[in-house]
């Protein structure tokens, strides 16, 4: 006898198609009912850890970097979502847009004497002294955190470079080409260039490097030095203000 | 006082090409906005109040910089003095500008500072020798005190330019006097 075969079978194949199909829709719509509850109370808990932890979060930078990665790790950004959520929760977002200012306001102010090149330890430094003592006390991280805020503010703003274990602020009115950012890249390394170290790392004719430089000194950037000795090299060199800076005080500590 | 014990008001003293007059014009500027601040921090420390535009000069502190191996030249002395000058914090003394008075502070300032003096130790409406402001026991105390006759002598005539005083030349400096005026309500 053959089982099955015909117009029954046709039928009961596809009742069992629907039924499955049925089954299957019920178990994903239990899934994502069940996902949303997790998600929900997960929320819950966020906020409530939010809330008690609030003033150790706004103040303890070490605090609020774990807080901040966790929140990452979790795909939640706690300074955008919710329309302002957390910043009514927590005044967190203000946190970072306050921030954000102040750096900005640092680098416009000591852009004539680095031409937009300041160290994140500098910046961090000097945020420090804007904001006073009083101040809840920040980090370079939260730095970071604020430059990431406002670098949505498109081009021309500021973003950061990391370099050779440093990480500097950009802020110029023009981006960087190839050339300027490989020079920028090796100042890193002693706050200083010249023809001879351009010419040596990348095989420079001297007009290619004179044209970088000439760029930069005409942009403020760097900062000309004529006085060098016959032990230093005797050629002119190229000083990055805020990158030599940052390398002095490590050579007094 | 030795030089060593003073600290540079800017860390850009410790940089090597701040001994170089800068060419672009915005850094130059800022440049020497830093160097009129540390030629005033330094002078008032050192209780410094005359620069000659000379290599002797231009060899000490603060123009030299031991450890980082720099010094300005001659030139770049001449143009952060007349940055000086023309910011009101130095006057030429003399025709062929080599010899600059330094104002750590700006001549009105010491004006106010000697009328407020005149003022609470009562000697106004009196004459005094100038002699006796810049040695006399009386302004031992008050920062004025051992200021040069001719720096002296500029922050008297804003005091004068102001009818607060009036200065009358003696025989010789020394003996130059001035009298303080009390001023009406």
């Amino acid at each position: 006898m053959r089982r099955g075969v015909g117009a029954a079978r046709f039928a009961r194949e596809k009742e069992r198609d629907t039924r499955f199909e049925a089954v299957a829709s019920q178990l994903t719509a239990t899934r994502v009912a069940q996902a949303r509850e997790h998600f929900d109370s997960f929320r819950l808990k966020l906020q409530e850890f939010a809330l008690k932890h609030r003033d150790r979060i706004n103040k303890d930078p070490v605090f609020r970097q774990k807080f901040c990665e966790m929140c990452a790790a979790i795909g939640v950004d706690p300074l955008i979502s919710s329309r302002g959520f957390w910043s009514r929760l927590l005044g967190v977002g203000n946190f970072y847009s306050e921030l954000g200012v102040q750096v900005l306001t640092i680098c416009m102010a000591t852009r004539p004497q680095n031409g937009g090149i300041l160290e994140l330890s500098e910046c961090c430094h000097r945020v420090r002294r804007l904001r006073g003592n009083l101040a809840p006390p920040i980090d370079e991280g939260d730095i970071e955190r604020a430059i990431e805020r406002v670098a949505v503010l498109g081009h021309g703003g500021i973003t950061v470079m990391k370099r050779r274990g440093k990480t500097t602020i950009l802020s110029l009115p023009d981006e960087l080409n190839p050339d300027q950012t490989i020079v920028l890249d090796l100042a890193h390394e002693k706050g200083h260039v010249s023809c001879r170290q351009l010419n040596e790392a990348f095989a420079w004719t001297k007009e290619r490097s004179m044209a970088v430089l000439m760029v930069f000194l005409r942009e403020g950037l760097v900062w000309v030095d004529t006085q060098v000795t016959a032990e230093e090299g005797g050629e002119a060199l190229y000083w990055f203000p805020s990158l030599a800076l940052s390398r002095l005080e490590e050579d007094d500590e | 006082m030795e030089s060593n014990q003073w600290s540079s008001p800017t860390e850009f003293w410790d940089l090597p090409p701040f001994f170089t007059i800068q060419p672009t014009d915005a850094t130059r500027e800022k440049q020497l906005s830093l160097w009129l601040q540390v030629v005033c921090h330094y002078c008032r420390a050192q209780r410094q109040y005359f620069i000659d535009i000379s290599e002797r000069m231009a060899d000490s502190a603060p123009f030299h910089n031991a450890k980082a191996k720099r010094k300005l030249t001659l030139d770049g002395l001449r143009k952060i003095c007349s940055y000086m000058v023309q910011h009101g914090h130095g006057v030429w003394m003399d025709e062929g500008q080599n010899r600059m008075a330094v104002f750590w502070r700006k001549p009105q300032e010491w004006a106010a500072a000697i009328y407020r003096w005149a003022s609470d130790s009562g000697h106004l409406n009196s004459v005094e020798t100038l002699f006796s402001l810049r040695e006399g026991d009386d302004t031992r105390d008050q920062d004025f005190h051992g200021l040069p006759h001719e720096i002296l002598l500029i922050a008297l005539q804003a005091l004068e330019g102001q009818g607060k005083a009036q200065i009358f030349r003696g025989s010789s400096s020394d003996h130059d006097g001035v009298k303080f005026f009390s001023q009406a309500a």
